[in-house]
């Protein structure tokens, strides 16, 4: 018998399948891939988006305008040397073309409200990030978190600042400001892109990434909005995550009214609120709002509409403070200031963390590393990457009957 | 003699140069399942790309040991996926992405050195060798257990400039016969 027949490989793994592919593969259904209209619609998209024409583009990579035509309606075979430059002449990774589409947006907000462009644009967004939160996954640098699904959307409010002490709780945060947003999120399982938008731009959205034994969140958020604006964004997200109102049959419009309730108890929790304004007690009410809102980190509609909700001022007070908007000298005379989290670039430490690990272990290319990190690291400042061990070797022994 | 399709190899330039360098590419002869290891065209084309300076490496249409595998629009695809988490400039990992890519669709065995690109096979789910499993198989396989004999393959391959974590054969070999790692 041939010796080689039948060994066993080194590296083998248990096939696993996921939900969500364009065209599953025959080996294992893992790879899911766009398809070549789907593959064209994302180059015109790209190529409109860089101000380019058709035959601009087609004079960057050495095809005449025809073939680009061809290839933006799916009837062109585009072989790996021809992406590549169409990816390098249009400035995108090549994920952008490639990755498989995500499954539908769990809550993209101000949707309605937007042109089409911008609302593309966070998609475009949203379809990367998960994308690549669902690599991370596969390639085990992320680990997904089972679903619980014992938290369905609050129906009033009531109960939507009693959700949120009960986050809070679990996540041992009192009834002080939640200081880094981002990385709180992914304690519950949500990851953060912070990508620019536009100041009018949309404000944000959420995707969920895996199945339900191992999923993760992956939000983007408009950097380009307000402070204030960004975490409740964020927050916001966060609710739908939690709620996982994407499969919640009961969830009506009333939804987004109430997770933006949650949102704001979470943020602002009813006793935390107590806790400052007794503490500027001697100050204006105005004051004592500019110092809710920064201290809490809430933009200033957001200040006076949770010290309503709570009862710290009345429709009067309301009205009055809701006349003139705060500017930051306002927040300095009182000695207090903000810091600008989540501003665009931003990802969340966690999945950070993940892919400058996955660098440093040789997993992933510091090309690629760049590119997941969206513009919050340069290449000069990734850290040294470990060179392969001895031990890294005893793979090469395995499977030839020793130890 | 039938072998089983998924037992083949298909091989990236790193293992096929080297090992032809080392003036061992009889390895690969003896052990490739069937006697022959595809070799994918972008594979080829970086092998052509070597031999403009160094003359040792055969190439492909040259030797029977090896053939070039052209890969079906599925497979491109694949590459193209495999590309874009590998990243790179240019032609850049485009060899090894062919590599998982064809390993991946015909359900072969992918023949890599470069950790990146092994991360991306396990993602896959592609049963992978490197090129210090074929000397180890050798020294199972071919060389009777000499110990000497395979530390020479290695001191070889070191010669060519491939990056093994290793100071010479001995060393290696000592360090698996103590680690008990050794057949």
């Amino acid at each position: 018998m041939d010796p080689r027949a039948g060994r066993t490989a080194t590296t083998c793994f248990v096939v696993s399948s996921t939900e969500y592919q364009s065209t599953p593969c025959p080996r294992c259904a893992k790879v899911a891939h766009v398809d070549k209209r789907a593959l064209g619609d994302r180059i015109a998209q790209a190529r409109e988006a860089a101000g380019m024409t058709q035959g601009g583009l087609g004079e960057a990579v050495g095809l005449d305008r025809t073939a680009i035509t061809r290839l933006e309606k799916g009837e062109r075979k585009l072989s790996a040397h021809e992406l590549v430059a169409v990816a390098e002449a249009l400035g995108r990774p090549m994920s952008y073309f490639v990755s498989a589409p995500v499954p539908a947006v769990v809550s993209r907000r101000s949707d309605t409200s937007h042109a089409h462009e911008t609302t593309r644009a966070l998609d475009v967004e949203l379809q990367g990030f998960a994308s690549d939160i669902q690599i991370l996954m596969e390639m085990r640098l992320l680990t997904g978190h089972e679903r619980a699904g014992d938290v369905k959307t609050p129906r009033d409010h009531t109960v939507a600042e009693q959700v949120a002490q009960e986050v809070r709780q679990k996540l041992s945060l009192g009834d002080a400001p939640v200081r880094d947003l981002g990385a709180v999120c992914e304690r519950l399982g949500l990851h953060t892109f912070s990508a620019s938008l536009g100041a009018a731009g949309p404000d944000g959205g959420c995707v969920e990434v895996g199945d339900a034994t191992a999923c993760l969140g992956a939000a983007v958020i408009n950097g380009d909005t307000p402070a204030g604006r960004r975490r409740m964004t964020l927050t916001h997200e966060l609710g739908h995550w939690l709620f996982g109102d994407a499969y919640d049959v009961q969830a009506s419009s009333d939804s987004e009214r109430m997770i933006n309730s949650f949102a704001i108890h979470f943020l602002a929790p009813r006793a935390g609120i107590r806790t400052v304004w007794d503490q500027y007690g001697e100050l204006p009410v105005r004051d004592q709002a500019l110092a809710i809102g920064a201290s809490f980190r809430l933009s200033w509609s957001a200040v006076i509409a949770q010290l309503k909700n709570v009862g710290f001022i009345n429709d009067g007070e309301y009205r009055d403070l809701n006349e003139y908007e705060p500017r930051s000298g306002d927040y300095l005379r009182l000695g207090i200031s903000w810091d600008e989290e989540l501003k665009s670039p931003y990802v969340s430490p966690g999945f950070a963390a993940a892919c400058l690990n996955g660098y440093v272990s040789g997993r992933l290319t510091g090309h690629r590393v760049i590119e997941l990190l969206r513009g919050t690291l340069a290449a000069g400042d990734l850290p040294h990457q470990d060179p392969p061990s001895r031990d890294s070797l005893r793979t090469a022994f395995a499977g030839h009957g020793g130890g | 003699m039938v072998v089983a399709e998924q037992h083949r190899w298909v091989m990236d330039t790193s293992t096929y140069t080297h090992l032809c360098r080392a003036g061992h590419s009889d390895i690969i002869r003896s052990l490739a399942p069937a006697g022959v290891v595809l070799i994918p065209t972008d594979v080829s084309t970086e092998i052509e790309t070597g031999r403009d300076r160094y003359s040792d490496i055969p190439s492909v249409s040259s030797i029977d040991w090896a053939e070039v595998a052209v890969l079906t629009e599925e497979e491109v695809w694949t590459q193209l996926e495999v590309k874009a988490q590998m990243g790179g400039q240019s032609v850049e990992h485009l060899g090894e992405c062919a590599v998982i890519a064809c390993a991946y669709h015909r359900k072969l065995i992918a023949i890599l050195d470069d950790r990146a690109a092994l991360a991306q096979a396990e993602r896959l789910h592609v049963c992978t060798y490197d090129t210090m499993w074929i000397v180890i198989e050798a020294f199972k396989h071919l060389y009777g257990r000499d110990k000497n004999r395979t530390a020479q393959v290695v001191d070889d391959l070191l010669t060519t400039g491939m990056y093994l974590p290793v100071d010479s054969g001995e060393s290696i070999m000592s360090w698996a016969y103590e680690e008990g790692l050794l057949p």
